[in-house]
């Protein structure tokens, strides 16, 4: 898409947002490779960055670190930032609009789960929907 | 059929897209590393600006192709048979087939006439893994101008089609007066000893095997189907019904192939016996094409054998 954009000028700026346990694929690196050779200035990616995957803890899994130099070698202004910050959030989107004859990714730090106290860091949740008991609990947590 | 005029698919699908590309302006060209070997080179010359060299990296060939086509391009992915189904069928189905997108895939190097390359780059499975997906066409032509008709052809619908391609050289069969329709059968003579159904490159062994056999006395009818999906199922029911004996043959697996696309129908409308002529579950061989016809007994004198003899 980002490169169909770049055919006709049209403009447009494409939003990939990957997860952390996903960058173990290597079609990743592939279109990675792909985005700089191409000089996609219009892709931003961000990576959520929970170091969390089905299996367990990222880093056990399959180590994917260090996230920041292997962006950067493949060709990416990298930003880090801390993925719960609005503030810094919308600063690196930003500034990513700025950066010419690149992609860039932005690896924002979260924490899966964030708020709810029995959600947090908690692998589980991947892929599970809570349950009427726990939604509400949830929910109460969340809008304290 | 004009033997001295051979040509190979790849060559004519080469020549046809850099033709399109002059007229239709959305059509780009993506090549994983093998433009010179697959003919989009011919594109790449002509129209650099549209053409897309992904490297070896044939899983991104396809995602990419997948988002050019979301913005109105008419994407032409190309590599190796073995390279862009074996290595990318998951892009293919998740990316192309299942979101139905306008993508063609066109793979040359398909079969054992690939030839001294050996089995690990003889693609025998191809037709099988694309004929699983849903939405996706699946083509094979047999000689230079059908491949160009398919090529103008498949350029016209928006779907997702597989076009498989090959190196080995087939000697012209058609001419410019004949009807050429996405899935519709060609049917050569109107014998009714047996339906030979074949696709691509032994298409012309069919022929020949045909030929031979008139002079003998037997008088069977070919039928060339470049569209394994969807399949023409009035013809094979109506060739069930006029022939005595059906045989079908490909260079490609007996599993899963056209001879499993024909079976398939014949089970439903018209239950009938079907000699599939093929590579039976085995992988190919090294050697020169023509030789590996014959080891792998897909020449016009095996089906001449198989006519007379099964
Ligand atoms: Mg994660």
């Amino acid at each position: 898409m980002a490169l169909a954009s770049k055919l006709d000028h049209e403009g447009v700026r494409v939003y990939c947002i990957c997860g952390d346990g996903e960058l173990e694929e290597g079609q990743v690196w592939e279109a990675a490779m792909t985005a700089s050779h191409y000089k996609l200035d219009n892709l931003c990616v961000v990576v959520d960055n929970n170091n969390l995957q089905i299996d367990g803890q990222v880093d056990q899994v399959m180590n994917i670190y260090p996230l920041d130099k292997k962006f950067k070698s493949f060709g990416f202004e990298v930003i880090n930032i801390d993925g719960h910050n609005m503030n810094q959030i919308i600063n690196a989107f930003n500034k990513a609009k700025t950066v010419k004859g690149k992609p860039t990714a932005i690896i924002a730090k979260t924490i899966k789960g964030k708020g709810v106290s029995f959600m947090e860091n908690v692998a589980d949740w991947h892929g599970k929907a809570p349950n009427e008991k726990e939604y509400n609990l949830a929910i109460k947590e969340l809008q304290k | 059929m004009n033997l001295e005029n051979l040509k190979a698919t790849r060559q004519s699908y080469g020549e046809k897209l850099a033709e399109l590309g002059e007229e239709n302006k959305d059509i780009v060209v993506l090549d994983a590393d093998l433009s010179g070997a697959t003919k989009t080179s011919i594109f790449a010359k002509k129209f650099p600006e549209r053409f897309f060299d992904m490297g070896i990296s044939e899983q991104d060939m396809m995602s990419t192709a997948a988002g050019l086509s979301t913005f109105g391009k008419i994407p032409f992915a190309s590599s190796f048979a073995m390279f862009a189904c074996g290595r990318a069928y998951d892009q293919i189905r998740n990316s192309i087939a299942y979101p139905h997108l306008n993508v063609k895939i066109c793979a040359s190097h398909a079969g054992i006439t690939v030839g001294e390359d050996g089995a690990s780059h003889q693609m025998l499975e191809d037709i099988g893994m694309m004929r699983g997906l849903a939405n996706m066409y699946v083509m094979c032509t047999s000689d230079d101008l059908e491949t160009k008709w398919a090529v103008e052809a498949i350029t016209k619908i928006k779907e997702p089609v597989y076009l498989r391609l090959c190196r080995y050289a087939t000697p012209q069969i058609y001419d410019e007066n004949q009807k050429f329709e996405i899935g519709k059968g060609v049917q050569i003579g109107e014998g009714t000893d047996a339906t030979v159904f074949a696709t691509g490159v032994v298409v012309p062994e069919a022929i020949k095997a045909k030929e031979e056999l008139e002079k003998q006395g037997i008088n069977i009818r070919v039928v060339d189907m470049h569209t394994i999906k969807p399949i023409d199922e009035e013809l094979i029911v109506k060739c069930a019904k006029e022939t005595k004996k059906l045989i079908s043959i490909e260079d490609h697996s007996v599993i899963n192939g056209l001879g499993t696309a024909i079976s398939d129908v014949l089970t439903e409308k018209y239950p009938c016996k079907l000699i599939k002529m093929g590579i039976k579950d085995r992988y190919g061989k090294s050697g020169p094409a023509k030789e590996l016809l014959k080891y792998f007994k897909l020449t016009a004198e095996d089906i001449i054998d198989v006519v007379k003899n099964s």
